[in-house]
């Protein structure tokens, strides 16, 4: 019985109609919309408990496709491309080469040693050799700059525009995210500031080794994860964070200033020496005799 | 509201740090200092008895020589039970369709626009469908050939990436060690999925332990082809034809902040 009415519900019709949006058409099954496809973006979304999620368009053939509608998968024709049996779904193997190898770098063809000399990996003396992986690039254990929020990409460039990132941003995996960015979904970083992006700068597991609106407060962050034990009066960071050196850039982000810091450790060391046990006067028992 | 609570947790944070301090010292102190004691021996810890030994330990012993690896229809967990490399939304998905002219497949722009949304390149959202206004089909210097075009009409730069047709396959290994998911050619006959020879470009979404995940265009976006590493290299480039592999060199999504 429940078959039978997936079934029925399955093959109901499927409309096209109009909406407020000019750019948007709506899509109904049994006069219900369940879904809408964007124009411009050639999306199709449907409505979920979620709200509205991209989807797969369900029409196979509308009757009233909006302008511009790229149908839903189409069983590519069989190739046209002479290997018998083979079935083709967009690979012209007739224009591929056969033998030797190919490489081209964003759209540029290029020779191997180039190629490799962009994965960072070998010289031209060992181009012709097998890749070994291990000489590649491996950055999955690189630190990760991300920006999020309004103006992310401006921050971004203006950070990549610093003299100083040439030297500490060196291997770092840097991008700039819109605060509603797919990528960074359930992932932890949030736009703090609604009109100003918020710098990330974590290690390849997530770790947050600075967090903030402050490109110098990144600087800082690169400095420490390069040079974690060198004290340096004119840095920044010391100012801005006295406990970074203690306990690792973004621990904290709270502003003090280092004198009321020096003050505060002064205090400190005082009380513990006025409070200090005295020894006893000459010919009494000392403590733990 | 959010902005207060974080300097006071800021506070929190600094008056704990400046009482564990008070507490070091004091304790520094007052601790007697203690004569070293001889290391007792340890005890030597009976071995644990495994119930689930396929669980813990023993996933060597799934390498693509055992006997039950073999390729099969999955879902995103690979076989050998650890974190699929490329877990990509199901809600990003794209499926393959007909070039609008000629009705020839659009398999690699496909492939190769899931790439560039996996790597966070919105400019090129889009590509698949302004390529199927043209006739179908891809070969290299078409897909150079495109992606300049696309850009150039689009007014964008040119995305950095790397195409190699070859035989080795370290460039598409390093490529999802890394994070990134690479578009690769794929010729079938698994079984699986397709029973005979064909021609096509898919992503690969794990290449790890001597398994590769195929997250296909053609078919369910729920399931991969799960692969042993040596089955997956014979259909990535086969007897006569070379294999092709598309990495996007803008990073990957960033990882999961640590708390």
């Amino acid at each position: 019985m429940f078959l039978l009415l997936a079934v029925l519900l399955a093959i109901g019709d499927f409309t096209w109609g109009t909406t407020n949006d000019p750019n948007q058409k709506s899509l109904w099954q049994d006069g219900k919309q369940i879904g809408v496809w964007k124009i411009a973006e050639k999306e199709y979304l449907t409505l979920t408990a979620r709200g509205w999620v991209h989807a797969t368009c369900p029409v196979d053939d509308p009757q009233d496709p909006p302008p511009d509608f790229v149908g839903p998968p189409e069983r590519p024709k069989e190739s046209t491309v002479p290997s018998p049996g083979e079935i083709n779904y967009g690979l012209d193997r007739s224009k591929c080469p056969t033998e030797g190898e190919y490489f081209s770098y964003s759209g540029t063809p290029i020779d191997k040693a180039k190629a490799l000399a962009v994965l960072g990996a070998m010289d031209g003396q060992t181009a012709q050799s097998k890749v070994d992986p291990d000489q590649l690039t491996d950055d999955h254990q690189s630190a990760r700059l991300t920006v999020v929020g309004k103006g992310a990409d401006k921050l971004l460039a203006t950070i990549q525009a610093d003299s100083r990132w040439a030297e500490l941003g060196k291997g770092v995996l840097a991008a700039d995210y819109k605060p509603d960015a797919w990528q960074l979904r359930g992932k932890g970083y949030k736009a703090t500031s609604p009109d100003k992006p918020t710098i990330y700068l974590t290690d390849s597991e997530g770790k947050i080794l600075y967090q903030g609106e402050d490109p110098e407060g990144l600087f800082d962050g690169l400095r420490r994860k390069r040079d974690p034990w060198t004290f340096k009066w004119n840095s920044t960071w010391f100012g801005v964070n006295p406990f970074t050196w203690m306990f690792g850039a973004g621990w904290s982000n709270l502003q003090i200033p280092i004198e009321f810091v020096l003050l505060v450790i002064g205090a400190i060391v005082v009380g513990i020496l006025a409070l200090r046990k005295k020894p006893g006067p000459p010919g009494q028992p000392t403590r733990g005799a | 509201m959010q902005k207060q609570l974080v300097i006071l947790v800021d506070i929190g944070k600094w008056l704990g740090a400046i009482s564990l301090l008070i507490v070091l010292g004091c304790w520094a102190e007052r601790t007697p200092v203690v004569a070293p004691q001889p290391a007792k021996p340890e005890a030597e810890k009976p071995a644990r008895k495994r119930i689930f030994p396929i669980l813990k330990g023993e996933l060597d012993d799934l390498q693509t020589d055992a006997p039950g690896a073999r390729i099969h229809l999955g879902d995103t967990h690979p076989p050998d039970g650890s974190k699929i490399q490329i877990d990509f939304p199901l809600e990003r998905d794209m499926r393959n369709i007909g070039s609008r002219v000629d009705g020839a497949g659009m398999c690699v722009m496909t492939s190769a626009e899931r790439a560039a949304d996996w790597s966070g390149l919105e400019e090129l959202k889009g590509i698949r469908d302004w390529a199927a206004k043209r006739p179908g089909g891809c070969y290299p210097e078409k897909f150079d050939a495109q992606v300049k075009q696309y850009c150039k009409e689009k007014k964008i730069n040119v995305p950095n990436y790397i195409f190699y047709l070859g035989r080795d396959a370290s460039i598409l290994e390093i490529a999802l060690k890394s994070g990134r998911m690479p578009a690769v050619s794929y010729s079938g006959h698994d079984g699986v999925q397709y029973r005979g020879p064909i021609a096509h470009v898919v992503n690969p979404v794990h290449y790890r332990d001597g398994w590769v995940g195929i997250y296909d265009n053609n078919y369910d976006a729920t399931k991969r082809i799960w692969l042993p590493e040596n089955e997956f290299l014979n259909r990535w480039a086969d007897g006569r034809n070379l294999g092709w592999v598309i990495v996007w060199l803008d990073p990957p999504p960033p990882p999961v902040v640590a708390e």
